[in-house]
C-alpha cells in the first residue's frame, strides 16, 4: 500500500500547493497604482487689440424722397479707447477696452446708438434683433487678429435653434457682415450665437427698426454672458414709452424673474416660474416706470437681455406721429464679490450719460475715472437701482468700486437712448492642466 | 645463404599493458615459422605457453620499430626473409600464415602481404581488409566497413595500396631498405607509409583475404591498460597522422596549401560536431592542425626517405588511390552506417509495423484538423485585421502603439539599448527587440510581420502545444483537445486583443520549452503498440534539450517573470534526468545569460521590492490591468470581452472563457485523483501552482510606466504566469490520460470510456462555446488597423531628417485637461518596450542622480501653448521640439496656438495641424547643436550618431537634447570631450578648438554582452539541429 500513500500524499501536496497559492493570493495587498501625473498652470493668454465695428448703415438702401430720405445727412461717430487702426471698415484701438458711440439726426436710423468694443471671443451671444418686416438685423464681425478665422453662427427664434448654420470667414484685419433677415426672415424675437475659431472675432448687432416712414430706433448690441444668475441694471425709466425683457436658455431652464427698483422689489405677477425650452427665445413685457433691474435667476444657464424703447415727436411724415429710439442693456452675471467688478471699465459719452448700478447686498458704489480720482459716491441697499448722473468729458473711461451690477446709459433729448456695457481691460491668467500620454491617434 | 623457402621470423611487440598477449602467445602455437622474438619495450616479461619456442628480448622504451629492429638484428641476414610483424593484440587463427606465405612465394614482388583482420570476439566481422588514401587530402580509407559480416565477399582483392602491418609478412630486405617504419606517426599511419613507399618503390602490396588475424584494436579504441573509451579518443592522433602523410606524399608545392586547408577546414568540422551535440570532437578537431604544425619540423626527413626509395613516382599508385565517389560513399556508409545498424536493431516486426502506420495516418489527420481549427480561430479572431494590413494600414493601439517600423530602428533598438521615447532613457536590456527582428525583415516590413505574429498567434499556440501534449500522450484526439484550450486560452486571447507582444510571444514558445526539455531528457511517450510502446527505450535527443535551451531564452526575454520558474523546472527536471542531467540543467544557461543585465540591475537595486520590480518587469507593451482574483486567474481570467448582441448576456463571454478554464482545472483535479502517471501529474501541478503564483505576484507589482516617461507606474500583466499554469494543468491532464482509453476490462471499460467520450465532447463544446462568443463580429479591441502616416508628412520627415527634430503633439481629453507628447517617431512606439524606471524617474539601467528629464518639465509651456501665451518656444526648442502639431479635433487648441505670434502655422492636415518653433533667432531647433554665445551651429544627427566637419575654431558647448546618460559621448578629432552640466538636464560637453566632431551612443558593456548572447544563442540554436551521429553505436553489441 506504499504507492498509494505516495500517491494520496503528493496528489494532497500537489492540489494543496495550487490551492494554498490562490488563497495566499487574495490576500496580497494591491499594487498601489500611480496615474498619470497632471500639472496645473496659470497662464496669461495673449492679448488681442480691442475692435469696433464699422458705422452704421442703413439697412435696405438709400431711398431718396422728396422731403425724406433714408440716408441721415447729419450723424456723428465717437471713437472712445486711444489711437484707432483700422480694420476693414471698423478700427481696432489701443485701449484694451474701447467704446463707439454714434448719432444720426436723421433718415431711417435716426437714433443713438453705442457700443463697448472689446478683446475678441471664441464664443458669444448676443441677444437681440428681429427680421420682421420693418426690422433689420446686421451682424457686424470684427478680426483684428493676424490671422484668418471662420465664424459659425446659429439663430435661435421662438421656435428653437434654426437647424442651419451660416458660417463666414472672416480674413486677418479685417470685417465681415452678415444680414440676418437674409438667413431667416420673419423673426420677431432671436438671439445669436457666434462661434469663431483661432482667438475670436468680435461681433457686434445692429438692431434697426422701422415703422412705415418713422425710424423706429437703432442700437448696437453687444454680446451678454450666459449664466445662472443673471441681473439686467437698467430697464425702462426717463419715459420709456415700452420695456421687454428677452431670455433664451440653450439647454432648457426654469427662471424665475425679479423686478428691483429704486427701493427695492416690485411686484411682477406671473413672472415666479418661467418656463424656457431649450433654445426658444421668450419675451416678457417689463411694467414700465423708473429705471428698474431685473434678476433672473434659473437652473440652466441662460442669455438675456432687456429692450427700453423711448418716443420723441417726428420730422417726417404726418404731423403727430412719433418716431422712436430703443437701447439694448445684455444680461450680467450678478456680482459675488467685490472684486468681480472693480475691474470693468466703460467710457462717458459726455452728454446725457450716467451710471446705472444694481447690487444685490448694501454696499456703496465709488465712480472712479480713468486715473481713479473719484467722480461719485453712492451707498446702495441691497437688491436696489441707483442711477448716478456722470458729468464727465467724452471718452473719458469709469469704473466703478462696490459690488454692484451697473451700466452706461446715455440719454440725449429729444429721445435718443443708448447704454454701453461695461468690459474687463484685463485678460484673466488661465488654468490649463496638462498631462503626458501616449499618442496613437 | 640461399634457402628454397623463405624463412619466416615471427616478431611480437608488446609494452606489457595489453590483456589479450597470452592468447596471442597461444595461437602462434598453430604457426610454422622459423623464429620468434618476443620484443618486450616496458613491463613485464610475458610467460610462454607450453609448446611455444622463442626468445624474449628486451628493449625498453624502443618504439615500435626501434623493437623490430632489435628483433631482426639478433638474426644475420637471409635470402628471402620473411618478417611476420604481430601486435600484442592480434592473433592468428589457424592457417593464417600459411596463406600469406603462400602468396609471398608467388607475388616475388610482394614486398608486404597482408591479412585480414577479424574482430577479436566474434571472427566472422571483419575490422580490417587493407586501406587506401584519398587523391586529394589523404584522408584514409577503409576498404571494408567495420564489423561487416564476411561472406567472401572480399576474397577476390588482392593488390591494396596498404594493408595493416599487424599480421603482415614483411620481406625484410624492404625493411632494411625503407629503414622500418617512419617514426614521425607515431603509431597511426605507420603502415599506409611503408606500403605507398613500397609501391612507389616499385614492388607490391598485396593483402590475402583468407588469411585471418583476430585483431582487439587497442590502440584505436584506446583500451590499453584496461582503459574504457572509444575510437574517438585516438581521433586527434589518427587525423594528424593524415595530414602528415599528405604532406609527405603531396608534390613540394602543394604542402603550404596542405597546411592551409588543415586550418581552415577545422573550424568548419568544429561547427559540424557541434551541430552533431559532439563538443568534446569539435575541441579536439580544432587542435589537429596544431598538432600537424608541430609534427612538421619531420616533414623533411620523411619526404627524403621517400625520396630515397621511390623509383616509379606517383604514377604507380594512381589506380589504386580513391576517387571521391569512393570517399563519399565510404563516408556516408560510416556515418549512417551506424544509424542503420541501431534503427535495425530496436525496429519495429510486421504487426507493429502496421499499427504504427495506422497510429502516424491517425496523428497527421489530427495534426490536419486542429491545425484547421486553430487557424479558423486566429482568422476569425483577427482576420479582420489581415485586410487592411496588406493593403497598406497598419495595426495601432493604445496599448501597442505603432507598429509601423523600419528595420533600421529595431536593430538600433537592440544593438544600442536606447529608447528614444520622451526625451530617452536606457533600457536594461534590449533583446526581446531580437524577437521582433524576424517580423520586421518580413516583405512589407514591421507592421505586416507584427500583424501576422498577432493574428496567428492562435495559430502557432496551437501548434505549440500540439507538440507539447504529443510528449504527454499520443491519442490525438486528447492532444487536439488539449492545443485548442492551450490555443485559446482566455488570457492569451486578451493579450492579442490588447497587442502585448511580450505576453503573447512567451505563450507561443513555451510549449516547446516543455517539448525540447522533455524529448531531451528522454521522458516523452512512445506510440502505444500492443501492449506496450514504441520505441520500447526512449533516448534522450541533445538536439531537443538545446532546442528548449533556445526557447526558453526567447520566452525569458519576451517575459522575464517567467525566469524563476524556468530556472526552477531545469533545476528540477536535471535532478531527475538520468543520462542527460548535464543538458538538462544546461536548459536554463541562455535564458540566464540574457537575463544577466537584469539580475545586475536588480543586485543594484538593494531592497526586495525594487529587485522585484526589476525582475518581474513587462517586456515590450505596458499598459494597466484590471487584477483579477486568484480563483478567476486559476479559470483563465483575464477574459476578452464579446460583442454579442444581447446586452444583458455581455457576462456570457466571461461565463464561456471560464468554462474552459474550468475544464482545464477539473481534468488536472481528475489527473491528480485518479492517481494515473503518478509524478508527472503531481509536478505539473506544482508547477501550475508556481505559474498562478507568478501570474498573482506579477499582478500586483507595480512594473513601470505605460509611456515610460515615469509618469505613470501600472501593474504587471498577469499572462505569462497565467500561460505557464494553463501548459503545466493540460500537461497534468494529458499525461493521465495516456493509455486511459484502454485500461480496464468488460462493463467497467465501457462506461469509462462512455465517460471519456462524455467529457472529450463537453470540453469541445465549451471550446466552441468560448471561440464562437469572442469571434463574434464587432468585439471591443485595444486593437485597429489605422493609416500608416500619424503625423502630417512633412512633420514626419523633419523627424528623420539630419536635423532630427522632436514633435510635440497637443491634444484635449475630455475633461479638458491638454494632453501632451513628446514624439520622435510617427506614433508612439511600445511595440520595442520602454525604458524601465523606478518611482522618481530613475532608469533601473543607469541609475543617476538627478533622475533623467522626461517630458514632465514642459508641463508649464505646454499650458502656455494651450492658454495662448507666449514665450514657450525657448523651452521647447530646447529640447530639440520643432514642430508642434495640434491633434485633429481639438480646436479649441488650434484657437489658442494660432494666436501666438511665435509660433508659424504649416498647414492643416486632417492629421493634424502643424506649426512650426524655433529659437529667437528663427533658428530651426535641431537635436544636436553647438552653442558658442548665442549663436547655434546644428550636428546632423542620425539614430545614434552624427558628425559635423568644425572648420574654424569654436569654444562653446555641445548640446544634444536628450535626457543625460552616460552612453552619450563626444570626440574631438577623435578626443573625447568633458561633460559639462546642463540646467536641464541634457547631455553637454565643452567644445574648445576644430576638428571633426562626433557625437555617438556607445555603451561598450552592452555591446560585449551581446556579442556573448549572440555567440551563445547562436552555437545553441546550431545545437538544436537534429542531426545525429554514430551514437547509436555505442551499446549496441
Amino acid at each position: 500500500m506504499t504507492a498509494t500513500w505516495i500517491k494520496a500524499t503528493t496528489g494532497a501536496v500537489a492540489l494543496g500547493a495550487l490551492a494554498a497559492v490562490a488563497v495566499l493570493g487574495s490576500s496580497l495587498d494591491p499594487a498601489a497604482e500611480r496615474a498619470h501625473a497632471t500639472s496645473t498652470t496659470a497662464v496669461m493668454p495673449a492679448a488681442q487689440p480691442a475692435a469696433c465695428p464699422a458705422p452704421l448703415t442703413v439697412p435696405v438702401g438709400a431711398i431718396e424722397g422728396d422731403d425724406f430720405s433714408s440716408v441721415p445727412t447729419q450723424s456723428s461717430r465717437a471713437v472712445f479707447g486711444g489711437a484707432s487702426t483700422p480694420v476693414g471698415d471698423g478700427v481696432a484701438v489701443e485701449a484694451p477696452v474701447g467704446a463707439v458711440l454714434e448719432r444720426a439726426e436723421d433718415g431711417d436710423i435716426a437714433s443713438l446708438a453705442a457700443l463697448t468694443c472689446t478683446r475678441p471671443a471664441s464664443t458669444q451671444w448676443i441677444v437681440a434683433g428681429a427680421t420682421t418686416v420693418g426690422a433689420s438685423s446686421r451682424l457686424v464681425l470684427t478680426n483684428p487678429t493676424e490671422r484668418n478665422i471662420e465664424a459659425t453662427v446659429t439663430l435661435y427664434g421662438g421656435a428653437g435653434a434654426l437647424g442651419e448654420t451660416r458660417t463666414l470667414a472672416v480674413g486677418a484685419a479685417s470685417q465681415a457682415e452678415l444680414l440676418l433677415e437674409g438667413v431667416e426672415a420673419e423673426l420677431p424675437a432671436m438671439a445669436i450665437r457666434v462661434d469663431a475659431t483661432g482667438a475670436g472675432v468680435v461681433a457686434a448687432l445692429q438692431d434697426s427698426r422701422l415703422d412705415g416712414l418713422q425710424p423706429a430706433g437703432t442700437d448696437w448690441a453687444s454680446a451678454s454672458e450666459p449664466g445662472r444668475h443673471l441681473v439686467v441694471p437698467a430697464v425702462g425709466g426717463g419715459g420709456a414709452s415700452a420695456a421687454t425683457l428677452r431670455l433664451m436658455s440653450p439647454e432648457g431652464a426654469v427662471a424665475s424673474l425679479t423686478l428691483v427698483g429704486a427701493d427695492g422689489i416690485l411686484d411682477w405677477p406671473g413672472t415666479s416660474r418661467v418656463e424656457l425650452e431649450a433654445g426658444v427665445v421668450t419675451e416678457v413685457a417689463v411694467p414700465l416706470g423708473d429705471v428698474r433691474a431685473i434678476e433672473i435667476d434659473a437652473d440652466a444657464d441662460v442669455v438675456a437681455a432687456a429692450r427700453t424703447v423711448v418716443q420723441r415727436s417726428s420730422d417726417v411724415g404726418l404731423e403727430g406721429q412719433t418716431a422712436t429710439d430703443f437701447m439694448w442693456v445684455a444680461a450680467q452675471p450678478v456680482p459675488t464679490t467685490a472684486e468681480s467688478t472693480a475691474a470693468r471699465v466703460a467710457y462717458a459719452p459726455g452728454l446725457g450719460g450716467a451710471i446705472v448700478a444694481y447690487s444685490p447686498v448694501s454696499t456703496t458704489v465709488t465712480v472712479l475715472d480713468g486715473a481713479g480720482a473719484v467722480v461719485a459716491e453712492t451707498p446702495v441697499a441691497a437688491r436696489t437701482v441707483v442711477r448716478i448722473p456722470l458729468d464727465l468729458p467724452a471718452g473719458t473711461a469709469v469704473s466703478i468700486t462696490g459690488r454692484a451690477a451697473w451700466v452706461v446709459t446715455v440719454r440725449q433729448d429729444p429721445g435718443f437712448l443708448a447704454a454701453m456695457a461695461p468690459a474687463r481691460p484685463e485678460v484673466d491668467p488661465m488654468e490649463i492642466t496638462t498631462v503626458d500620454r501616449s499618442y496613437v491617434r | 645463404m640461399t634457402t628454397a623457402r623463405a624463412v619466416v621470423r615471427a616478431i611480437v611487440v608488446t609494452d606489457g599493458r595489453s590483456g589479450h598477449l597470452p592468447a596471442v602467445l597461444a595461437s602462434l602455437a598453430d604457426h610454422s615459422y622459423d623464429t620468434l622474438d618476443v620484443v618486450v619495450v616496458d613491463g613485464d616479461e610475458p610467460d610462454f605457453p607450453d609448446g611455444l619456442r622463442g626468445e624474449i628480448l628486451r628493449a625498453d622504451g624502443a618504439n615500435y620499430r626501434e623493437a623490430i629492429d632489435a628483433a631482426v638484428a639478433t638474426h644475420p641476414a637471409l635470402d628471402q626473409e620473411l618478417l611476420w610483424l604481430l601486435h600484442d593484440d592480434t592473433a592468428p587463427m589457424p592457417g593464417a600464415l600459411d596463406a600469406l606465405a603462400a602468396v609471398a612465394r608467388k607475388r616475388r614482388r610482394a614486398a608486404i602481404v597482408g591479412a585480414a583482420h577479424v574482430n577479436w570476439r566474434d571472427p566472422s566481422r571483419l575490422v580490417d581488409l587493407g586501406a587506401t588514401v584519398s587523391r586529394v587530402g589523404a584522408r584514409r580509407i577503409q576498404l571494408v566497413e567495420e564489423d561487416d559480416v564476411n561472406q567472401g565477399q572480399y576474397d577476390s582483392r588482392d593488390d591494396v595500396l596498404a594493408v595493416s602491418l599487424a599480421g603482415a609478412l614483411v620481406r625484410r630486405e624492404w625493411w632494411d631498405r625503407a629503414g622500418g617504419t617512419d617514426d614521425a606517426y607515431r603509431g597511426f599511419g605507420e603502415s599506409v607509409d611503408l606500403c605507398r613507399r613500397a609501391w612507389r618503390a616499385g614492388l607490391d602490396v598485396v593483402v590475402v583475404p583468407s588469411a585471418r588475424i583476430r585483431h582487439a584494436q587497442e590502440n584505436l579504441h584506446g583500451t590499453r591498460a584496461g582503459g574504457e573509451q572509444d575510437r574517438r579518443s585516438s581521433y586527434p592522433q589518427r587525423r594528424t597522422g593524415e595530414w602528415y602523410h599528405a604532406m609527405a606524399f603531396a608534390p613540394a608545392l602543394g604542402v603550404p596549401l596542405l597546411v592551409l586547408w588543415a586550418f581552415v577546414s577545422a573550424p568548419v568540422r568544429a561547427l559540424l560536431r557541434i551541430a552533431q551535440n559532439e563538443p568534446r570532437m569539435a575541441l579536439a578537431d580544432l587542435g589537429v592542425p596544431w598538432r600537424v604544425l608541430g609534427r612538421l619540423g619531420r616533414l623533411p626527413a620523411s619526404r627524403a626517405a621517400i625520396r630515397r626509395t621511390q623509383e616509379l613516382g606517383p604514377r604507380v599508385e594512381r589506380p589504386l588511390l580513391a576517387p571521391w565517389r569512393t570517399v563519399v560513399r565510404f563516408v556516408r556508409a560510416r556515418e549512417l552506417g551506424a544509424y542503420e545498424q541501431w534503427r535495425e536493431s530496436i525496429a519495429p516486426n510486421d504487426v507493429e509495423r502496421a499499427e504504427l502506420a495506422l497510429a502516424a495516418s491517425r496523428r497527421r489527420r489530427g495534426l490536419a484538423i486542429t491545425g484547421a481549427l486553430g487557424l479558423a480561430a486566429s482568422l476569425a479572431f483577427g482576420g479582420a485585421w489581415l485586410g487592411p494590413v496588406l493593403r497598406g494600414d497598419m495595426l495601432a493601439g493604445g496599448i501597442l502603439g505603432v507598429t509601423d517600423l523600419a528595420a533600421g530602428d529595431v536593430w538600433a533598438r537592440l544593438v544600442s539599448g536606447w529608447d528614444g521615447a520622451g526625451f530617452g532613457a536606457a533600457s536594461i536590456d534590449s533583446v526581446y527587440a531580437a524577437l521582433l527582428l524576424p517580423a520586421s525583415v518580413v516583405p512589407g516590413g514591421a507592421r505586416v510581420g507584427l500583424a501576422l505574429t498577432l493574428v496567428l498567434a492562435p495559430l502557432a499556440a496551437t501548434l505549440g502545444g500540439w507538440a507539447a501534449a504529443g510528449t504527454a500522450v499520443r491519442s490525438a484526439w486528447i492532444r487536439g483537445a488539449a492545443a485548442l484550450a492551450y490555443g485559446l486560452w482566455p488570457a492569451f486571447l486578451v493579450s492579442v486583443d490588447d497587442g502585448r507582444l511580450g505576453a503573447v510571444l512567451a505563450h507561443v514558445l513555451l510549449p516547446w520549452v516543455a517539448f525540447g526539455l522533455v524529448r531531451g531528457a528522454g521522458w516523452h511517450r512512445g506510440e502505444p503498440v500492443g501492449d506496450g510502446e514504441f520505441p520500447r527505450v526512449r533516448v534522450g535527443s541533445p538536439s531537443a534539450s538545446a532546442g528548449a535551451a533556445v526557447a526558453a531564452a526567447a520566452a525569458v526575454s519576451a517575459a522575464p517573470a517567467l525566469l524563476p520558474a524556468v530556472v526552477l523546472v531545469a533545476l528540477v527536471a536535471g535532478g531527475f534526468a538520468r543520462g542527460a542531467r548535464l543538458r538538462t540543467w544546461a536548459i536554463a544557461l541562455p535564458a540566464l545569460l540574457v537575463s544577466a543585465p537584469a539580475l545586475v540591475a536588480a543586485w543594484h537595486e538593494g531592497t526586495w521590492g525594487g529587485a522585484a520590480r526589476v525582475l518581474l518587469r513587462d517586456a515590450g507593451p505596458v499598459a494597466a490591468s484590471q487584477p483579477s482574483e486568484p480563483w478567476e486567474l486559476l479559470l483563465g481570467a483575464p477574459t476578452p470581452q464579446t460583442a454579442l448582441p444581447w446586452a444583458d448576456l455581455a457576462p456570457t463571454a466571461g461565463a464561456a472563457a471560464l468554462a474552459v478554464g474550468a475544464l482545464v482545472v477539473l481534468g488536472a483535479a481528475w489527473a491528480v485523483l485518479s492517481g494515473r502517471a503518478t509524478w508527472p501529474v503531481r509536478t505539473l501541478v506544482l508547477l501550475a501552482s508556481v505559474g498562478l503564483a507568478t501570474a498573482l505576484v506579477e499582478q500586483r507589482t507595480l512594473v513601470g510606466g505605460e509611456d515610460g516617461a515615469g509618469m505613470e507606474l501600472v501593474n504587471g500583466w498577469p499572462g505569462p504566469g497565467s500561460s505557464l499554469m494553463a501548459l503545466a494543468l493540460l500537461g497534468a491532464a494529458a499525461s493521465a490520460a495516456s493509455g486511459a482509453w484502454g485500461q480496464g476490462k468488460g462493463a467497467a471499460l465501457a462506461w469509462r470510456r462512455t465517460g471519456y467520450a462524455v467529457v472529450l465532447g463537453v470540453a469541445a463544446l465549451a471550446l466552441s462555446a468560448h471561440a464562437l462568443v469572442v469571434a463574434w463580429p464587432g468585439r471591443p479591441t485595444d486593437l485597429g488597423t489605422t493609416d500608416v502616416a500619424v503625423l502630417p508628412l512633412a512633420t514626419a520627415l523633419d523627424q528623420v531628417s539630419g536635423e532630427r527634430q522632436r514633435v510635440l503633439v497637443l491634444d484635449s481629453a475630455e475633461d479638458g485637461t491638454v494632453a501632451y507628447t513628446v514624439l520622435e517617431t510617427d506614433g508612439s512606439v511600445h511595440a520595442l518596450g520602454t525604458a524601465e524606471r523606478d518611482d522618481d524617474g530613475r532608469a533601473y539601467a543607469h541609475p543617476t542622480d538627478p533622475p533623467p528629464a522626461t517630458p514632465a518639465s514642459l508641463g508649464e509651456a505646454v499650458a502656455t501653448l494651450a492658454g495662448a501665451g507666449s514665450g514657450a518656444s525657448p523651452s521647447l526648442a530646447a529640447w530639440g521640439i520643432g514642430t508642434v502639431v495640434v491633434a485633429p479635433g481639438a480646436t479649441e487648441l488650434d484657437a489658442a496656438l494660432s494666436q501666438i505670434e511665435e509660433l508659424d502655422l504649416l498647414g492643416a492636415s486632417d492629421r493634424g495641424t502643424p506649426y512650426r518653433v524655433t529659437w529667437e533667432d528663427d533658428a530651426r531647433a535641431t537635436r544636436a547643436w553647438v552653442e558658442v554665445g548665442d549663436a547655434r551651429t546644428a550636428v546632423p544627427m542620425g539614430r545614434l550618431s552624427g558628425t559635423i566637419e568644425l572648420a574654424e575654431s569654436v569654444d562653446g558647448t555641445l548640446v544634444l537634447a536628450v535626457a543625460d546618460d552616460r552612453a552619450w559621448t563626444a570626440t574631438l578629432d577623435g578626443e573625447p570631450l568633458a561633460r559639462v552640466d546642463d540646467p536641464l538636464g541634457r547631455a553637454a560637453w565643452k567644445v574648445a578648438g576644430s576638428g571633426q566632431l562626433e557625437i555617438v551612443h556607445h555603451d561598450p558593456t552592452r555591446a560585449r554582452w551581446l556579442w556573448i548572447v549572440a555567440g551563445f544563442v547562436g552555437f545553441t540554436l546550431l545545437g538544436s539541429i537534429p542531426i545525429h551521429r554514430t551514437r547509436f553505436g555505442r551499446g549496441a553489441r
